[in-house]
């Protein structure tokens, strides 16, 4: 069985940013467009610069200048601490003039991301924020659920993680994710778990929450690309493959942790009935009488006990997997 | 951390130096702390771990030492955690912001598995596990050697400790250069070495069964990865080029190990033994992936387009090993006492001594986005995943399943399994008010595969809600209705099959891959799932986060005769038959006072499934019996924090995790044999965990910290809590199973710790 290639989504591909490049004199690079604002009166805002902002923001200055993007702007855009705060938050005369009257309409001509929705808010970063791991953020699970950059990143850090990077409004990336998943927090503290709770690895390990081609947000092209990272061994390939195994990690294991030994979605000798209950062996009913009997198919680790190279062999007869 | 990497670590300083450090402000913070534990176990022995890196040594601990250095030209941010204990870290970044910037780290992540297993074996060379001599001797020596009872005590009594555990250090290093505004380089590298030991089985099946040998399996795995990376980030277009080298070398090849109850090769109708097992380990391997990333944004209706395209190549070329190392074997002759089939003696093997295995990997994905309105946003995506496995034909005459009996003299070729799965998904979300956005889903996913089962499409729905009135408040809330219709069985092409022709022929023709077996990932199957998310933030900053997830997966037969139509197979669904899970959990904190933080959790899991199993050994689905497994779990935990002062800080915690795992048999059906099934008996884990804190700030830079934790676990489970070192099961008392005695056990622990922060 060959398989073969779509190239039809490819050549809707090149035809799209074709046609759509031709609206386009040039294509500049990243960060070189000032956030824009239209004002609520009718007068328009100008900038002020960063001065004017810290005379109600003085709390801002300190945690900015030291935050990687403060020190960053001035080397690699040519922008200084006095155009910062516009560069984000678009020009504040209008902001400035009010006072700090809300009642006041110019008072909101300023851009605060936080304040917006997912899209909107998420605009302002994207505007130098769309290469390298963003590039497939627009229409991810994250982005059509309109979660904004500013619910897990703070650009004013001094909060949180003590200004460094990837400055987050939480203190660890654990927490970031558990403000919304919060069912995996229980699941790793789990006996059978990744190393989350240790610190050795965080969900950014293996999932990228800017988007991804994978639909589950991989930070690789696919699971199991993700698993063998670490796991290499269990790559192969392998004279005898072990199909479900071959195909997805996930039809055995919870990665996100179990109550079962090495991290499988059930016990042993049913996670393997779940497939062989036909005929001989593999499909008996063990009960509680094989359990008194320490019938091996039931007992410590169960089918593995002799089926230990389950996840492929190289060996000749290595076709039930016991060599 | 070995002298060598030490020698890269300072070699890469030197070279990144900051250029100027003069002006630069610099932040230092060390952590220390004087520890004690006490240990033990409620039934005695020694005490299982504690915490999953192991139990520590009582006495100083550099807990982290970390320095920040912030310049306008330079930066560098590097920590050393826990520098006298196992898991220990170092890591270091730093740069020119908005230039350069470079990570690189020591990383060593121990894993124990059970600190008082007992083995008989002495490690060699290579992966072989010897026997004591006077054991080996014993067994061609009556009375031992006859009588299988008293061998085994011999046994016994040459069992020493083994660890079983392994350590991965990872050292690692990234580089990521602007070489222009719109050009970044990326290359990375990391060197994994993982060493330690784990259980594997060995098994040599030659008298009742499967007498079972649990070996400690020798780890000496190292990785070397490299990565490269080129992008190119414009306005309205982004490009991305990668490639990645892995690497995997395995120090052990194969695993040689001693038979206990024979050290003489024979192979008869009555007597068949093997002195030596041997297994190939995990093989080496090497995989190049290159993928190209696009992004386009579109100058109307706020569209986007993206795309990802991957190739990766896969190739392991490994010895191959003979058959069997019983030199009463060889390949098609059962009874044979020639020249053993070997490596040493290739010339005697009908295999070749290499076996090169490859496979090809592409990944693609398109992405449409757009957002006409600002209200409207949608998205349709198409993904194709394709796994070829291009390996040449193989077909072997002969082969043996363990070396001791077994022997088939029939030709045996490995299916080259291929699979692919591509999806196309259209989404849309619609605003119906500011606050209040309703979405929609519909996909369909098309699997091919080399199984029994070759095709089939797999349907879903889903619809959505989001509610967003404020930035405090986000309620999601989804129903998914998924429907996988599989082909019936591929008779012509599925080669498992071709052998299989009347009921009267051997059954088992690979691994019970006959006719009337449907495996739940190839089953049709009926999906609901519903899933609610809530996240409230409060004014004075309490935070309240909810996820309720309910699946449920029923699974049926689906198209055409389960049976093939054979005689003597029914259309009964056998395996998993639905599998229902439910998760809720919560999270919440709030501020109690002005000097009272509060922090807690709870996950409530429920999971049943329905499993059709057979009644008894080699018996054919005449008589069913459907097993009834439940699994509950309770993960909670409450926090208290108590800041009395602006320079004290207290916090008490309290943590719990709770699971029970009960299967009973709920009906016994099918017609023929009555069936008597019991019930198991209930599994159950619980970890409970206080954990106390104190700090007190003498000046503002130095805080004195007091940690006290104390941690029991309980385990109650018939497979895992008492495994013995030998095992001779009571209906079948020659089937002599050695075990490493690597037992779950409940422990109890107290840790107390006293520690000084300082910023210098």
């Amino acid at each position: 069985m060959r398989h073969r290639l779509a190239w039809s989504p490819w050549a809707l591909f090149a035809a799209l940013v074709c046609f759509a490049g031709a609206g386009y004199a040039e294509d500049k690079p990243a960060g070189t467009r000032v956030a824009e604002t239209t004002p609520a009166s009718g007068s328009k805002a100008e900038f002020v610069g960063a001065e004017t902002c810290i005379g109600c923001h003085a709390d801002k200055e300190s945690s900015f200048k030291h935050s990687v993007h403060g020190l960053a702007w001035p080397n690699a855009k040519g922008i200084d601490f006095s155009r910062s705060c516009e560069t984000c938050h678009g020009p504040g005369s209008l902001h400035a003039a009010a006072g700090g009257d809300k009642s006041n309409a110019d008072f909101f001509t300023i851009n605060n991301p936080r304040e917006k929705k997912g899209p909107d808010a998420s605009k302002t970063c994207l505007q130098c924020h769309q290469g390298g791991t963003r590039m497939h953020w627009s229409g991810s699970t994250h982005d059509a659920k309109n979660v904004s950059c500013v619910q897990c990143h703070s650009m004013h850090a001094e909060k949180v993680n003590d200004g460094k990077s990837p400055m987050l409004t939480k203190a660890s990336v654990e927490q970031t994710c558990f403000q919304c998943h919060a069912d995996k927090k229980a699941q790793i503290k789990k006996s059978a778990h990744m190393p989350i709770g240790e610190g050795k690895m965080t969900c950014t390990s293996c999932h990228n929450p800017h988007g991804s081609p994978d639909e589950k947000l991989m930070a690789k092209n696919t699971v199991m690309e993700t698993c063998y990272e670490c796991h290499a061994d269990k790559r192969g390939p392998f004279l005898w493959e072990h199909p479900p195994a071959r195909e997805d990690c996930r039809n055995c294991h919870n990665p996100h942790g179990s109550h079962n030994d090495r991290m499988l979605i059930t016990k042993s000798n049913l996670l393997c009935q779940r497939c062989h209950s036909n005929a001989n062996h593999p499909s008996n009913n063990y009960d509680d009488i094989n359990i008194n009997r320490k019938t091996p198919q039931i007992f410590n680790r169960g089918c593995v006990n002799c089926h230990s190279k389950i996840h492929g062999s190289n060996h000749p007869g290595g076709k039930y997997y016991l060599r | 951390m070995t002298p060598r990497y030490w020698s890269i670590a300072a070699a890469l300083a030197a070279l990144l130096v900051p250029p100027a450090c003069g002006a630069a402000e610099i932040k230092q913070e060390l952590k220390t702390s004087v520890r004690q534990e006490f240990l033990s176990s409620p039934n005695g022995g020694k005490p299982f771990k504690f915490e999953e890196y192991q139990t520590r040594p009582n006495g100083f601990v550099l807990d982290e030492y970390s320095i920040d250095l912030r310049d306008p030209g330079y930066i560098l941010d590097c920590s050393a955690k826990k520098t006298n204990l196992e898991d220990q870290s170092y890591r270091c970044t730093g740069g020119r912001p908005g230039f350069f910037q470079y990570t690189a780290s020591w990383n060593q992540i121990p894993h124990l598995l059970s600190n008082q297993a007992k083995t008989g074996y002495t490690k060699g060379d290579g992966g072989v596990l010897t026997l004591p001599v006077t054991l080996r001797a014993a067994t061609t020596v009556a009375p031992l050697a006859t009588d299988t009872a008293k061998l085994m005590r011999e046994f016994q009594s040459s069992l020493r400790d083994v660890q079983l555990g392994m350590r991965e250090d990872i050292a690692a290093m990234e580089f990521r250069g602007r070489l222009s505004p719109a050009f970044t380089v990326t290359v990375g590298a990391d060197r994994k070495h993982k060493f330690g030991n784990r259980p594997i089985g060995g098994s040599f099946g030659n008298t009742g069964g499967s007498n079972v040998q649990e070996l400690p399996e020798p780890i000496d795995y190292v990785s070397n990865d490299a990565n490269l990376g080129l992008d190119y980030a414009g306005q309205s277009g982004q490009l991305g080029l990668r490639y990645a080298y892995r690497g995997f070398q395995n120090g052990i090849q194969a695993l040689t190990w001693d038979n206990p109850q024979s050290n003489v090769d024979s192979y008869s109708a009555t007597n068949k033994q093997a002195a030596v097992g041997r297994m190939p380990l995990a093989p080496e391997n090497e995989a190049h992936t290159v993928s190209l990333s696009g992004g386009y944004s579109l100058p109307w209706a706020g569209a986007r387009v993206s795309a990802n395209a991957g190739y990766s190549h896969w190739k392991a070329d490994n010895p191959m090993y003979a058959m069997t190392t019983n030199t009463a074997l060889r390949p098609g002759n059962a009874a044979g006492t020639a020249v053993p089939c070997d490596l040493s003696n290739p010339a005697s093997c009908a295999y070749p001594s290499h076996i090169l295995q490859e496979m090809d990997i592409y990944t693609q994905e398109f992405r449409l986005s757009a957002r006409p309105t600002h209200k409207l946003r949608g998205s349709i995506a198409y993904r194709s995943y394709i796994l070829e496995n291009a390996s040449g034909e193989k077909s072997f005459n002969g082969w043996v399943a363990y070396d001791g009996g077994s022997f088939k003299n029939e030709t045996v070729s490995p299916e080259l399994d291929q699979f692919r799965k591509d999806s196309l998904e259209a989404k849309a979300d619609y605003d119906l008010f500011e606050s209040f956005s309703v979405g929609g889903a519909a996909g369909v996913e098309y699997e091919k595969r080399t199984r029994e089962v070759d095709k089939g499409k797999d349907y879903h729905v889903e619809v959505g809600s989001t509610y967003k009135p404020t930035q405090s408040l986000f309620v999601n809330l989804s129903y998914l209705l998924g429907l996988r219709r599989m082909n019936g069985f591929d008779y012509q092409t599925y080669r498992k099959f071709a052998t299989q022709t009347a009921a009267a022929a051997p059954r088992d023709v690979f691994a019970n891959e006959i006719p009337g077996m449907r495996r739940f990932d190839v089953a049709d199957r009926n999906r609901n799932r519903a899933r609610l998310q809530v996240q409230y933030t409060a004014p004075n900053d309490a935070t309240l986060g909810v996820s309720i997830l309910a699946n449920r997966d029923d699974y049926r037969a689906g198209k055409d005769a389960l049976s093939g139509n054979y005689p003597g197979f029914t259309n009964t669904q056998y395996g998993l038959i639905q599998n229902h899970t439910y998760t809720a959990g919560l999270d919440a904190s709030t501020p109690l006072g002005d000097s009272f933080n509060l922090e807690s959790y709870y996950e409530a899991d429920f999971s049943r499934q329905l499993i059709r199993a057979n009644p008894g050994t080699g018996q054919f689905p005449s008589d069913d019996i459907v097993d009834r497994l439940n699994e509950f779990s309770h993960i909670g935990g409450i926090a208290l924090e108590w800041l009395p002062a602006k320079l004290v800080t207290t916090t008490i915690g309290y943590d719990l995790v709770f699971s029970q795992l009960h299967v009973d048999p709920v009906f016994n059906g099918g017609g023929g044999t009555v069936v008597n099934a019991q019930s198991w008996p209930t599994t159950k884990r619980m970890l409970q965990r206080v954990k106390t804190s104190a700090g007190y700030k003498v000046r503002e830079n130095v805080e004195l910290t007091a940690n006290y934790a104390f941690e029991k676990f309980d385990v109650t489970d018939f497979a895992l809590d008492n495994v013995p070192t030998l095992v001779q099961p009571t209906n079948s008392p020659t089937n002599n199973m050695t075990f490493l005695g690597a037992s779950l056990r409940g422990y109890y622990a107290h840790s107390l710790a006293m520690g000084v922060r300082y910023k210098f």
